[in-house]
This record gives C-alpha cells, structure tokens and sequence, in this order.
C-alpha cells in the first residue's frame, strides 16, 4: 500500500512541474520595454529623414530595433484599454505611431498635444508596400475605379510595446 | 482687382471642400478575437491601422501591418504561433487590407450629426488570399469627425489560415473582427 501512494506521490509531483512548466511556456511575456537596453536614441527629424532618403535602409537599421524617439506630439488617443501617441517631425509628413505597452497606459495621461517628449519602443519599421486595391475574382465592383488607394499618401512608421522614457509617478 | 478677389476666393473654398472630403486616420483600432469557452488567450489589438474614407463617393480602404497585433498580457509565445509560416505568415504576408464602398452612401450626412447605419462591401486581402466581404457598419458624425464601427467574423480556411489550436477547440476556426476607426 505505502508503495502505491509514493508511487501516486512521485507521480503527481511530476504532472505538477511538467503543468507549471507548460503554464508558464504558454503564458511567457515580452520583456518589459523599460527593462531593454535601447539601440537607438534619436529624435523624431533625423528618424523620419532616414525613412525619407532611403526607407529599405531605415528598416534594415531600425526595425525589431528598441529606440529612444524623441519628438513632438501630434495626437493622443487614449482610452482605459489603449494608448497611442502620434509624434511629427519638423519638416516631414511621415506620422510615427506609437502604440503603448498595457502597464505604460496610464504614463500617457498628462501628455499634451504639440509638447515634446522621448519614447521607447519597439519600430516595427515603414511599411513601404505599395497600396494597390486588390479585387476578387468573384468582386467587380471596384474594377472601374482608376482613382487609385487613398492610401498613397499616408506614411506611417509603427513603435509598438511603447513606454515614456523618463515617466515619474 | 474685385474679380481677382473673388476667384482666388472661389478657388480657397473649393480647395477646402476638396482636402476636406476624404477623412484619414493612422490610428485606426482593429481587435481580434479567436476564444473559445476553453481558452480566452488568442485575442489581440492593432492600433496603429491606416483608414481612409472619401465621403463623396463613400469609399473605404484600410490597411494594417500583421506584426502589430499586441496579444492578450502582452503573451509573446502566442504572438510568436500567430506570425509563424503555418498561421499568419507575417514575414510574407505582412498587410491585411480592406477596399470597398458604403453600398447605401445617401444614407450618410457626412455635415449632420448623427448616427447613420450603413453596409460596406468590398475585398479583404488577408494572407495573401482576397475575399469579398459585405459588413453592417455604424457611421457616427459628430464635430466634423466620423467614427466608423464595424464587427464581423471570418471563416479562417477561406483565407488558407490555420493553426494546430484549432483541432483542439483552443483557437476558433471563426474568429470575430471589430473595426473602429475615427477619422478627420
């Protein structure tokens, strides 16, 4: 009898490590962006003219990239679930959007349109595809349309997982 | 002089008009919901989606890069099976994007407050496959800027998507799709 139960013991023990084990593979979480040293710290001029001269280029050296980006507020959108800052440049029309980490959320409430400040995140790069509207072969509706994607003039660079660099409680 | 006044003046109002028609956004938000009663993991956001919608001929597009999704407690082993070769394929198919038309653009004021229900069809390009798609939407007006909601589910194997969860009962083979975007 006393060895079923060490068996069932010995048995247990190890559904119990390989189940925490199994939990905690499935449950990982990036790191903390806070917690990352950063690649890059540069402000949001020099980037954004980087992806203007030579956008390949700029993705080759920035994306997956963590980069302390410094600029100036375009927008905020914010809500209890999300928080996304747009920062400009000087001269250009590119938009870096900036996508924040949920334990970063609250960081984003006493920022102010057309202030500056410094972000870092992940760049997810320039998405320098280029905007064609695809048509199904069963779908004709918009075959007829030669206006070209609205799209075409919008440039965006994303930074995801995002936190403020200098964020004092 | 008076003419010259005048024509630049014309020229002013129709520019405006013009600039004013089609409404952008660069933080468009689209969820992602593939849950099932046994797991509540594969759920995610992108809200870095570029929308745009012309309000004289009611034509939409939207775009939005596959690798910005940002999972349930920011989970990266689930984010890491969604880009994987066998699911999403994000290195090949970075983009999901949507073009079609308001079909019933007269039932919109764009100048009016309110809120107006409309049908938008058009072609989805996710995974390299397009589809068509015929959706309910809300279009809400309010201060010169339009707030368009959309919710609708997706049949994974139309657009060759699948993921081993699915046989399990882990991840829907039908997972549900909110669109919010609002534009200016």
């Amino acid at each position: 009898m006393n060895k079923i139960i060490k068996w069932f013991l010995i048995i247990a023990l190890f559904l119990g490590i390989f189940s925490a084990l199994a939990y905690w593979y499935i449950t990982k979480q990036f790191d903390n962006t806070k917690e990352i040293k950063s690649n890059f710290s540069v402000n949001t001029n020099i980037f954004n003219k980087e992806f203007e001269e030579n956008d390949s280029l700029a993705n080759l050296k920035y994306k997956n990239k963590t980069i302390e980006l410094t600029g100036k507020i375009k927008e905020i959108k914010l809500t209890d679930s999300l928080a996304v800052v747009v920062l400009q440049s000087d001269s250009s029309e590119i938009d870096i959007i900036c996508d924040f980490q949920t334990s970063s959320i609250t960081e984003v409430k006493n920022l102010k349109v057309d202030s500056f400040t410094t972000i870092k995140g992940i760049c997810s790069g320039m998405d320098n595809t280029k905007n064609t509207i695809e048509t199904a072969d069963d779908m004709s509706m918009l075959e007829d349309d030669d206006e070209g994607s609205m799209l075409d003039d919008i440039k965006t660079i994303s930074m995801i997982r995002c936190t403020l660099k200098n964020y004092k409680k | 002089m008076k003419k010259v006044t005048l024509v630049l003046f014309a020229m002013s109002i129709f520019g405006t008009t013009t600039f004013a028609q089609i409404k952008k956004t660069t933080t468009a938000s689209v969820a992602f919901d593939a849950t099932t009663p046994t797991d509540d993991w594969p759920r995610a956001t992108n809200n870095s989606v570029v929308c745009a919608i012309n309000t004289k001929n009611g034509k939409i597009e939207f775009k939005l890069d596959i690798n910005n999704f940002s999972f349930k407690d920011n989970n990266a082993k689930i984010k890491e099976h969604w880009l994987d070769p066998k699911c999403m394929n994000g290195a090949k198919f970075p983009n999901a994007t949507f073009a079609g038309k308001i079909t019933n653009p007269k039932a919109v004021n764009f100048k009016k407050d309110g809120v107006y229900n409309v049908t938008v069809s058009g072609n989805l390009k996710l995974h390299g496959v397009v589809k068509p798609l015929s959706t309910p939407a809300t279009i809400t007006v309010a201060n010169g800027a339009l707030t368009a909601n959309a919710e609708f589910t997706l049949t994974s194997a139309d657009f060759g998507v699948s993921h081993p969860g699915e046989g399990g009962g882990k991840v829907s083979k039908t997972p549900k799709l909110k669109i919010v975007a609002t534009l200016k």
